[in-house]
Protein backbone atom coordinates (compact mmCIF):
# COMPACT_ATOMS: atom_id res chain seq x y z
CA UNK A 1 0.00 0.00 0.00
CA UNK A 2 2.67 2.29 0.88
CA UNK A 3 5.88 1.94 -1.32
CA UNK A 4 8.91 3.64 -1.19
CA UNK A 5 11.76 3.23 -3.86
CA UNK A 6 15.51 4.85 -3.34
CA UNK A 7 13.99 7.60 -1.98
CA UNK A 8 16.17 10.78 -1.09
CA UNK A 9 14.68 13.54 0.73
CA UNK A 10 17.14 16.01 2.55
CA UNK A 11 16.55 19.81 3.50
CA UNK A 12 20.55 21.43 3.64
CA UNK A 13 23.20 20.03 5.74
CA UNK A 14 21.74 21.36 9.12
CA UNK A 15 18.58 19.41 8.93
CA UNK A 16 17.52 15.78 9.17
CA UNK A 17 16.59 14.29 6.10
CA UNK A 18 16.68 10.51 4.57
CA UNK A 19 18.71 8.55 1.90
CA UNK A 20 18.34 5.36 0.16
CA UNK A 21 15.03 4.13 1.55
CA UNK A 22 13.64 1.35 -0.01
CA UNK A 23 10.21 0.39 1.91
CA UNK A 24 7.61 -1.48 1.82
CA UNK A 25 3.69 -1.29 4.19
CA UNK A 26 1.22 -3.13 3.99
CA UNK A 27 -2.41 -2.65 4.51
CA UNK A 28 -2.67 -3.98 8.28
CA UNK A 29 1.08 -3.64 9.47
CA UNK A 30 1.87 -2.07 12.77
CA UNK A 31 5.41 -0.19 12.15
CA UNK A 32 7.45 1.21 14.72
CA UNK A 33 10.08 3.61 13.08
CA UNK A 34 12.70 3.48 15.73
CA UNK A 35 15.98 5.86 16.14
CA UNK A 36 17.35 9.19 18.09
CA UNK A 37 16.65 12.65 17.43
CA UNK A 38 17.64 13.56 13.84
CA UNK A 39 17.51 9.97 12.27
CA UNK A 40 14.78 10.81 9.72
CA UNK A 41 11.83 9.15 11.19
CA UNK A 42 9.48 12.93 11.23
CA UNK A 43 10.63 12.99 7.24
CA UNK A 44 9.48 9.34 6.61
CA UNK A 45 5.80 10.52 8.00
CA UNK A 46 6.15 13.80 6.04
CA UNK A 47 7.00 12.27 3.05
CA UNK A 48 4.35 9.99 3.48
CA UNK A 49 1.72 12.73 3.39
CA UNK A 50 3.54 14.62 0.82
CA UNK A 51 4.58 17.48 3.50
CA UNK A 52 8.28 17.22 1.73
CA UNK A 53 8.36 15.47 -1.77
CA UNK A 54 11.52 12.99 -2.35
CA UNK A 55 14.79 14.84 -4.24
CA UNK A 56 15.32 11.04 -5.70
CA UNK A 57 13.07 8.51 -6.14
CA UNK A 58 9.53 7.77 -5.86
CA UNK A 59 6.98 7.03 -2.22
CA UNK A 60 3.88 5.58 -3.36
CA UNK A 61 0.36 5.65 -1.62
CA UNK A 62 -2.05 3.73 -3.05
CA UNK A 63 -2.73 5.63 -6.38
CA UNK A 64 -0.72 8.59 -5.22
CA UNK A 65 2.95 9.12 -6.20
CA UNK A 66 4.54 11.37 -5.67
CA UNK A 67 6.51 11.98 -8.71
CA UNK A 68 3.10 12.76 -10.55
CA UNK A 69 1.10 14.30 -7.71
CA UNK A 70 -0.47 17.69 -8.44
CA UNK A 71 -0.84 20.39 -5.25
CA UNK A 72 -4.60 20.28 -5.76
CA UNK A 73 -4.55 16.04 -4.95
CA UNK A 74 -2.24 16.51 -1.34
CA UNK A 75 -5.25 17.54 0.58
CA UNK A 76 -7.43 14.53 -1.18
CA UNK A 77 -4.42 12.42 -0.01
CA UNK A 78 -4.50 13.32 3.50
CA UNK A 79 -8.00 13.14 3.86
CA UNK A 80 -7.30 8.90 3.62
CA UNK A 81 -4.45 9.38 6.15
CA UNK A 82 -4.89 9.63 9.89
CA UNK A 83 -2.30 12.23 11.81
CA UNK A 84 -1.61 12.22 14.70
CA UNK A 85 1.48 14.48 16.67
CA UNK A 86 3.84 15.31 19.56
CA UNK A 87 2.36 18.46 20.27
CA UNK A 88 -1.54 16.91 19.34
CA UNK A 89 -2.51 19.84 16.75
CA UNK A 90 -5.93 20.41 18.06
CA UNK A 91 -7.32 23.20 17.54
CA UNK A 92 -7.63 25.55 21.02
CA UNK A 93 -10.51 27.51 20.04
CA UNK A 94 -12.74 24.44 19.37
CA UNK A 95 -14.50 21.80 21.63
CA UNK A 96 -13.52 18.04 21.41
CA UNK A 97 -16.43 17.83 19.58
CA UNK A 98 -15.56 20.03 17.14
CA UNK A 99 -11.78 19.20 17.05
CA UNK A 100 -13.20 15.82 15.78
CA UNK A 101 -16.06 16.76 13.58
CA UNK A 102 -13.64 19.14 11.23
CA UNK A 103 -12.62 16.22 9.97
CA UNK A 104 -15.41 15.15 8.03
CA UNK A 105 -16.72 18.47 7.14
CA UNK A 106 -13.39 18.47 5.26
CA UNK A 107 -14.99 15.49 3.29
CA UNK A 108 -18.04 16.92 2.84
CA UNK A 109 -20.02 14.51 4.96
CA UNK A 110 -23.46 15.30 6.07
CA UNK A 111 -24.36 17.34 9.37
CA UNK A 112 -26.65 14.55 10.87
CA UNK A 113 -24.05 11.63 9.78
CA UNK A 114 -21.06 13.85 11.10
CA UNK A 115 -23.41 13.84 14.98
CA UNK A 116 -23.75 10.58 14.81
CA UNK A 117 -20.63 9.20 13.97
CA UNK A 118 -18.36 12.32 16.30
CA UNK A 119 -20.48 10.77 19.17
CA UNK A 120 -20.11 7.26 18.13
CA UNK A 121 -16.09 7.80 18.12
CA UNK A 122 -15.75 9.68 21.32
CA UNK A 123 -17.84 7.07 23.54
CA UNK A 124 -15.64 4.23 21.70
CA UNK A 125 -12.83 6.07 23.41
CA UNK A 126 -14.21 7.03 26.75
CA UNK A 127 -14.68 11.09 25.68
CA UNK A 128 -18.10 10.88 25.71
CA UNK A 129 -18.18 13.43 28.65
CA UNK A 130 -15.46 15.33 27.43
CA UNK A 131 -17.48 16.39 24.20
CA UNK A 132 -18.18 20.10 25.08
CA UNK A 133 -14.28 20.27 26.49
CA UNK A 134 -11.53 23.14 25.56
CA UNK A 135 -8.49 21.18 24.15
CA UNK A 136 -7.25 23.53 27.32
CA UNK A 137 -9.25 21.46 30.03
CA UNK A 138 -8.48 18.21 28.76
CA UNK A 139 -5.34 15.91 30.15
CA UNK A 140 -2.15 15.11 27.81
CA UNK A 141 -3.77 11.24 27.53
CA UNK A 142 -7.51 12.89 26.69
CA UNK A 143 -5.70 15.15 24.09
CA UNK A 144 -4.14 12.69 22.44
CA UNK A 145 -7.35 10.58 22.46
CA UNK A 146 -8.97 13.06 20.98
CA UNK A 147 -6.48 13.37 17.97
CA UNK A 148 -6.76 9.90 17.32
CA UNK A 149 -10.48 10.22 16.95
CA UNK A 150 -10.28 13.08 14.79
CA UNK A 151 -7.62 10.50 13.35
CA UNK A 152 -9.90 7.72 12.92
CA UNK A 153 -13.16 9.66 12.39
CA UNK A 154 -12.56 9.87 8.64
CA UNK A 155 -11.57 5.58 8.06
CA UNK A 156 -8.09 6.68 6.82
CA UNK A 157 -6.14 3.75 5.27
CA UNK A 158 -3.31 4.56 7.51
CA UNK A 159 -2.30 6.24 11.23
CA UNK A 160 0.60 7.86 11.33
CA UNK A 161 1.72 9.04 14.45
CA UNK A 162 4.81 10.90 15.07
CA UNK A 163 6.04 10.51 18.63
CA UNK A 164 2.36 10.06 19.92
CA UNK A 165 3.76 9.87 23.92
CA UNK A 166 6.55 12.37 23.95
CA UNK A 167 4.57 14.88 25.73
CA UNK A 168 2.50 11.70 28.13
CA UNK A 169 3.25 10.20 31.01
CA UNK A 170 3.87 6.71 30.97
CA UNK A 171 -0.11 5.11 31.85
CA UNK A 172 -1.37 7.64 29.13
CA UNK A 173 1.45 6.48 27.31
CA UNK A 174 0.75 2.92 27.07
CA UNK A 175 -2.99 3.93 26.92
CA UNK A 176 -2.35 5.75 23.44
CA UNK A 177 0.10 2.69 22.25
CA UNK A 178 -2.60 0.15 23.38
CA UNK A 179 -5.21 2.28 21.08
CA UNK A 180 -3.44 2.38 18.34
CA UNK A 181 -2.62 -0.95 18.42
CA UNK A 182 -6.21 -1.91 18.91
CA UNK A 183 -6.91 0.02 15.70
CA UNK A 184 -4.46 -1.97 14.16
CA UNK A 185 -6.02 -5.06 14.67
CA UNK A 186 -8.71 -3.65 13.03
CA UNK A 187 -6.84 -4.47 9.74
CA UNK A 188 -5.80 -0.56 9.56
CA UNK A 189 -2.34 0.20 9.01
CA UNK A 190 -0.20 2.23 11.84
CA UNK A 191 3.05 3.72 11.80
CA UNK A 192 4.35 4.96 14.45
CA UNK A 193 7.70 6.96 14.64
CA UNK A 194 8.91 6.83 18.11
CA UNK A 195 12.54 7.04 20.33
CA UNK A 196 10.93 5.06 22.91
CA UNK A 197 12.04 1.33 23.24
CA UNK A 198 10.03 0.24 25.84
CA UNK A 199 6.54 1.28 23.86
CA UNK A 200 8.02 -0.79 20.91
CA UNK A 201 7.65 -4.14 23.04
CA UNK A 202 4.05 -3.49 23.98
CA UNK A 203 2.80 -4.20 20.60
CA UNK A 204 4.95 -8.22 19.74
CA UNK A 205 4.02 -8.66 16.27
CA UNK A 206 4.60 -4.66 15.39
CA UNK A 207 7.97 -4.15 12.54
CA UNK A 208 10.74 -2.08 13.92
CA UNK A 209 12.36 -0.19 10.89
CA UNK A 210 15.15 1.05 12.58
CA UNK A 211 17.04 4.48 11.35
CA UNK A 212 20.49 6.10 12.00
CA UNK A 213 21.14 9.57 9.84
CA UNK A 214 18.47 9.07 7.26
CA UNK A 215 19.17 5.59 7.00
CA UNK A 216 17.44 2.13 7.43
CA UNK A 217 19.97 0.55 9.65
CA UNK A 218 17.57 -2.64 10.14
CA UNK A 219 14.10 -3.71 9.53
CA UNK A 220 12.65 -6.94 11.72
CA UNK B 1 -24.28 23.11 0.30
CA UNK B 2 -23.35 21.66 3.48
CA UNK B 3 -19.90 22.94 3.60
CA UNK B 4 -20.79 26.08 2.31
CA UNK B 5 -23.12 26.46 4.83
CA UNK B 6 -20.55 25.13 7.67
CA UNK B 7 -18.23 28.01 6.20
CA UNK B 8 -20.63 30.48 6.89
CA UNK B 9 -21.09 29.55 10.22
CA UNK B 10 -17.35 29.42 10.81
CA UNK B 11 -16.67 32.25 9.59
CA UNK B 12 -19.03 34.18 11.67
CA UNK B 13 -17.48 31.80 14.55
CA UNK B 14 -14.61 33.24 14.16
CA UNK B 15 -15.45 36.93 15.12
CA UNK B 16 -15.81 35.00 18.33
CA UNK B 17 -13.10 32.59 18.09
CA UNK B 18 -10.43 35.54 17.16
CA UNK B 19 -11.05 37.35 20.49
CA UNK B 20 -9.10 40.51 20.69
CA UNK B 21 -7.44 40.39 17.62
CA UNK B 22 -10.90 40.14 16.22
CA UNK B 23 -11.80 42.97 18.01
CA UNK B 24 -8.97 45.11 17.49
CA UNK B 25 -9.51 44.62 13.44
CA UNK B 26 -12.80 46.27 14.19
CA UNK B 27 -11.45 49.49 16.69
CA UNK B 28 -8.95 50.07 14.05
CA UNK B 29 -11.92 49.87 10.84
CA UNK B 30 -13.78 52.04 13.34
CA UNK B 31 -11.14 54.73 13.89
CA UNK B 32 -9.73 54.77 10.30
CA UNK B 33 -13.08 54.98 8.75
CA UNK B 34 -14.34 57.66 11.09
CA UNK B 35 -11.34 59.61 10.75
CA UNK B 36 -12.20 59.04 6.65
CA UNK B 37 -15.26 59.72 6.74
CA UNK B 38 -15.66 62.93 8.81
CA UNK B 39 -12.17 63.72 6.32
CA UNK B 40 -14.55 63.20 3.32
CA UNK B 41 -17.52 65.56 4.94
CA UNK B 42 -15.35 68.38 5.87
CA UNK B 43 -13.94 68.31 2.27
CA UNK B 44 -17.10 68.06 0.48
CA UNK B 45 -18.03 70.94 3.04
CA UNK B 46 -15.38 73.27 2.04
CA UNK B 47 -15.72 72.58 -1.69
CA UNK B 48 -19.21 73.14 -1.51
CA UNK B 49 -18.61 76.63 0.39
CA UNK B 50 -16.04 77.76 -2.24
CA UNK B 51 -18.93 76.91 -4.89
CA UNK B 52 -21.30 78.59 -3.64
CA UNK B 53 -19.60 81.99 -2.80
CA UNK B 54 -18.65 81.46 -6.81
CA UNK B 55 -22.48 81.00 -7.47
CA UNK B 56 -22.88 84.58 -5.79
CA UNK B 57 -20.39 86.16 -8.89
CA UNK B 58 -22.11 88.12 -11.11
CA UNK B 59 -21.47 90.25 -14.54
CA UNK B 60 -23.28 93.69 -14.35
CA UNK B 61 -23.20 95.22 -18.20
CA UNK B 62 -24.67 98.67 -17.96
CA UNK B 63 -26.13 100.34 -21.01
CA UNK B 64 -25.46 103.09 -22.35
CA UNK B 65 -28.56 105.72 -21.70
CA UNK B 66 -28.78 106.57 -25.27
CA UNK B 67 -29.60 102.94 -26.35
CA UNK B 68 -32.78 102.36 -28.57
CA UNK B 69 -35.09 99.91 -26.98
CA UNK B 70 -34.29 98.11 -30.24
CA UNK B 71 -31.05 97.85 -29.42
CA UNK B 72 -31.53 96.53 -26.38
CA UNK B 73 -33.74 94.12 -26.91
CA UNK B 74 -31.36 92.84 -29.91
CA UNK B 75 -28.32 92.60 -27.14
CA UNK B 76 -31.34 90.69 -24.94
CA UNK B 77 -31.63 88.35 -27.56
CA UNK B 78 -27.62 87.89 -28.33
CA UNK B 79 -27.60 87.11 -24.29
CA UNK B 80 -30.21 84.31 -24.27
CA UNK B 81 -28.61 82.57 -27.07
CA UNK B 82 -24.85 82.57 -25.01
CA UNK B 83 -24.26 78.97 -24.52
CA UNK B 84 -22.43 79.91 -21.12
CA UNK B 85 -25.24 82.50 -19.91
CA UNK B 86 -27.40 80.64 -16.91
CA UNK B 87 -29.65 83.15 -16.41
CA UNK B 88 -29.67 87.28 -17.05
CA UNK B 89 -32.00 89.75 -15.57
CA UNK B 90 -32.86 93.11 -17.20
CA UNK B 91 -32.55 96.80 -14.95
CA UNK B 92 -34.22 99.52 -16.12
CA UNK B 93 -33.21 103.26 -15.14
CA UNK B 94 -36.55 103.05 -12.67
CA UNK B 95 -35.55 99.94 -11.22
CA UNK B 96 -31.96 100.65 -10.76
CA UNK B 97 -32.95 103.66 -8.66
CA UNK B 98 -35.88 100.96 -6.57
CA UNK B 99 -32.43 99.41 -5.54
CA UNK B 100 -29.90 102.35 -4.82
CA UNK B 101 -33.48 103.15 -2.49
CA UNK B 102 -33.44 99.53 -1.22
CA UNK B 103 -29.45 99.25 -0.81
CA UNK B 104 -29.09 102.56 0.66
CA UNK B 105 -32.31 103.97 2.32
CA UNK B 106 -32.00 107.17 0.46
CA UNK B 107 -34.05 108.05 -3.23
CA UNK B 108 -32.00 109.25 -5.87
CA UNK B 109 -33.97 111.67 -6.57
CA UNK B 110 -33.82 113.70 -3.41
CA UNK B 111 -30.41 113.25 -4.13
CA UNK B 112 -29.42 114.71 -6.97
CA UNK B 113 -32.81 116.05 -8.25
CA UNK B 114 -32.38 113.12 -11.38
CA UNK B 115 -31.63 109.68 -12.01
CA UNK B 116 -27.98 108.36 -13.16
CA UNK B 117 -28.03 104.91 -13.28
CA UNK B 118 -27.69 103.51 -16.27
CA UNK B 119 -29.85 101.06 -17.25
CA UNK B 120 -28.12 97.44 -17.33
CA UNK B 121 -28.31 93.30 -17.57
CA UNK B 122 -27.29 91.08 -14.50
CA UNK B 123 -25.97 88.08 -15.71
CA UNK B 124 -24.80 84.80 -13.76
CA UNK B 125 -22.85 82.19 -15.73
CA UNK B 126 -22.67 78.47 -16.05
CA UNK B 127 -21.07 76.94 -12.48
CA UNK B 128 -17.99 75.99 -15.52
CA UNK B 129 -17.83 79.46 -17.16
CA UNK B 130 -17.23 80.79 -13.30
CA UNK B 131 -13.65 81.25 -13.96
CA UNK B 132 -11.56 84.09 -15.18
CA UNK B 133 -10.32 82.90 -18.43
CA UNK B 134 -13.98 81.96 -19.75
CA UNK B 135 -15.13 85.68 -18.18
CA UNK B 136 -12.74 87.62 -19.68
CA UNK B 137 -13.33 85.60 -23.09
CA UNK B 138 -17.33 86.60 -22.67
CA UNK B 139 -16.95 90.00 -21.28
CA UNK B 140 -14.23 90.69 -24.49
CA UNK B 141 -16.84 89.56 -27.03
CA UNK B 142 -19.51 91.21 -25.40
CA UNK B 143 -18.21 94.63 -25.11
CA UNK B 144 -18.17 95.02 -29.07
CA UNK B 145 -21.82 95.59 -28.60
CA UNK B 146 -22.29 99.48 -29.40
CA UNK B 147 -25.90 99.76 -26.78
CA UNK B 148 -22.66 98.43 -23.98
CA UNK B 149 -21.36 101.47 -21.84
CA UNK B 150 -19.41 99.11 -19.44
CA UNK B 151 -18.99 96.10 -18.21
CA UNK B 152 -18.01 95.36 -14.27
CA UNK B 153 -17.41 91.87 -12.31
CA UNK B 154 -15.60 91.47 -9.39
CA UNK B 155 -12.21 90.65 -11.26
CA UNK B 156 -10.35 89.76 -7.31
CA UNK B 157 -12.54 88.44 -5.89
CA UNK B 158 -12.56 85.31 -8.96
CA UNK B 159 -8.56 85.61 -8.89
CA UNK B 160 -8.79 84.69 -5.09
CA UNK B 161 -11.18 82.23 -5.14
CA UNK B 162 -9.58 80.55 -7.79
CA UNK B 163 -6.69 80.48 -6.35
CA UNK B 164 -7.95 79.40 -3.32
CA UNK B 165 -9.82 76.88 -4.26
CA UNK B 166 -7.28 74.99 -5.99
CA UNK B 167 -5.22 74.88 -3.43
CA UNK B 168 -8.12 73.58 -1.02
CA UNK B 169 -9.01 71.06 -3.83
CA UNK B 170 -5.42 69.48 -4.02
CA UNK B 171 -5.21 69.75 -0.14
CA UNK B 172 -8.67 67.95 0.70
CA UNK B 173 -7.45 65.67 -2.31
CA UNK B 174 -3.98 64.85 -1.35
CA UNK B 175 -5.01 64.38 2.66
CA UNK B 176 -8.42 62.52 1.49
CA UNK B 177 -5.66 59.77 -0.78
CA UNK B 178 -3.32 59.98 2.24
CA UNK B 179 -6.06 58.57 4.64
CA UNK B 180 -7.50 56.08 2.21
CA UNK B 181 -3.48 54.75 2.04
CA UNK B 182 -3.03 55.00 6.02
CA UNK B 183 -6.64 53.08 6.13
CA UNK B 184 -6.01 50.13 3.85
CA UNK B 185 -2.32 49.67 5.01
CA UNK B 186 -3.57 49.70 8.75
CA UNK B 187 -6.70 47.22 7.92
CA UNK B 188 -4.65 45.24 6.16
CA UNK B 189 -2.23 44.71 8.27
CA UNK B 190 -4.35 44.60 11.49
CA UNK B 191 -5.85 41.45 9.58
CA UNK B 192 -2.52 39.81 8.94
CA UNK B 193 -2.17 40.14 12.82
CA UNK B 194 -5.25 38.60 13.49
CA UNK B 195 -4.71 35.72 10.62
CA UNK B 196 -0.97 35.42 12.24
CA UNK B 197 -2.01 34.94 15.29
CA UNK B 198 -3.99 31.83 14.50
CA UNK B 199 -1.53 30.21 11.93
CA UNK B 200 -1.52 26.93 13.88
CA UNK B 201 -5.20 26.72 13.50
CA UNK B 202 -4.51 26.88 9.44
CA UNK B 203 -1.38 25.04 9.32
CA UNK B 204 -3.33 21.99 11.36
CA UNK B 205 -6.37 22.11 8.93
CA UNK B 206 -4.01 21.97 6.11
CA UNK B 207 -2.73 18.85 7.56
CA UNK B 208 -5.92 17.07 8.27
CA UNK B 209 -6.87 17.47 4.59
CA UNK B 210 -8.58 20.91 4.71
CA UNK B 211 -7.78 22.25 0.65
CA UNK B 212 -6.73 25.56 0.99
CA UNK B 213 -10.65 27.13 -0.47
CA UNK B 214 -12.16 25.66 2.71
CA UNK B 215 -9.52 27.31 5.09
CA UNK B 216 -9.80 30.26 3.01
CA UNK B 217 -13.60 31.19 3.32
CA UNK B 218 -14.17 31.66 6.43
CA UNK B 219 -11.07 34.34 7.36
CA UNK B 220 -12.63 35.72 4.45
CA UNK B 221 -16.02 35.98 5.57
CA UNK B 222 -14.63 37.09 8.91
CA UNK B 223 -12.60 39.58 7.76
CA UNK B 224 -15.87 40.82 5.86
CA UNK B 225 -17.76 40.83 9.22
CA UNK B 226 -15.01 42.58 10.74
CA UNK B 227 -15.00 45.35 7.93
CA UNK B 228 -18.14 45.58 8.02
CA UNK B 229 -18.77 45.86 11.84
CA UNK B 230 -15.81 48.78 12.12
CA UNK B 231 -17.59 50.94 9.35
CA UNK B 232 -21.38 50.46 10.41
CA UNK B 233 -19.53 52.15 14.25
CA UNK B 234 -17.54 54.19 11.98
CA UNK B 235 -21.21 55.35 10.58
CA UNK B 236 -22.55 55.26 13.62
CA UNK B 237 -20.35 57.61 15.15
CA UNK B 238 -20.21 60.04 12.39
CA UNK B 239 -23.98 60.24 12.52
CA UNK B 240 -23.76 60.93 16.13
CA UNK B 241 -21.40 63.56 15.81
CA UNK B 242 -23.09 65.12 13.23
CA UNK B 243 -26.43 64.73 15.09
CA UNK B 244 -24.63 66.52 17.84
CA UNK B 245 -23.11 69.05 16.12
CA UNK B 246 -26.40 70.37 14.12
CA UNK B 247 -28.70 69.93 17.25
CA UNK B 248 -26.89 70.68 20.05
CA UNK B 249 -23.27 73.06 19.13
CA UNK B 250 -25.04 75.22 16.90
CA UNK B 251 -24.46 78.10 19.38
CA UNK B 252 -20.39 77.16 19.57
CA UNK B 253 -20.13 76.22 15.80
CA UNK B 254 -22.54 77.44 13.06
CA UNK B 255 -21.98 74.61 10.52
CA UNK B 256 -24.71 72.14 9.83
CA UNK B 257 -23.21 68.82 8.41
CA UNK B 258 -25.68 67.17 5.85
CA UNK B 259 -25.59 63.53 5.60
CA UNK B 260 -27.67 61.48 3.52
CA UNK B 261 -27.45 57.52 2.97
CA UNK B 262 -25.24 57.18 -0.13
CA UNK B 263 -21.96 58.58 2.59
CA UNK B 264 -22.96 55.64 5.20
CA UNK B 265 -23.52 53.39 2.31
CA UNK B 266 -19.93 54.25 0.87
CA UNK B 267 -18.53 53.90 4.46
CA UNK B 268 -20.31 50.78 4.71
CA UNK B 269 -19.28 49.71 1.46
CA UNK B 270 -15.83 50.73 1.60
CA UNK B 271 -15.36 48.70 5.25
CA UNK B 272 -16.56 45.34 4.09
CA UNK B 273 -14.04 45.43 0.83
CA UNK B 274 -11.31 46.29 3.13
CA UNK B 275 -12.35 43.17 5.25
CA UNK B 276 -12.58 41.10 1.94
CA UNK B 277 -9.31 42.22 0.39
CA UNK B 278 -7.31 42.77 3.81
CA UNK B 279 -8.00 38.86 4.72
CA UNK B 280 -7.58 37.33 0.86
CA UNK B 281 -4.40 38.94 0.94
CA UNK B 282 -3.44 38.41 4.60
CA UNK B 283 -4.42 34.45 4.49
CA UNK B 284 -2.48 34.08 0.81
CA UNK B 285 0.33 34.32 2.95
CA UNK B 286 -0.50 31.27 5.42
CA UNK B 287 -1.63 29.05 2.34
Amino acid sequence: MINFQNVACTFGSQDAGVKNINLNIGEDDFVFLVGPNGAGKSTLLRLIYMDCLPDDGLVQIKNYRSDKIREKDIPKLRRQIGMIFQDFKLLDDRNVYQNVAISLYISHHKTRKIKNEVHEKLNQLNLGHRVHYKPDNLSGGEKQMVAIARALIKDPIVILADEPTGDLDPRASIEVIDQLHKINQENKAVIVATHDYNLVKRVPDARIISLKDGQITSMI
Amino acid sequence: MIVVWFLIKEGFKGLVRSKFAGAFTILIVWITLTILGLGYIIGRDTINAVNSLKAQFDINIFIRESASQEKIQDFADHLKALEEVEDFTFISKDKAAQKFQKEFGKDIYSVLDYNPLPPSFNLQLKPIYRNLASVESITSDLSEFSVIDEIKYKKNFLVMLEKYQRVILYIITGAFLLLCFISIILISNTIKMAIFSRRNTISTLKLIGATNNFIRAPFIIEGVLQGFLGASLASGMIYGLAYLLNNHLQSVVQYTVELNLPIFAVIVSFGSVMGLLGSIRAIRKFL
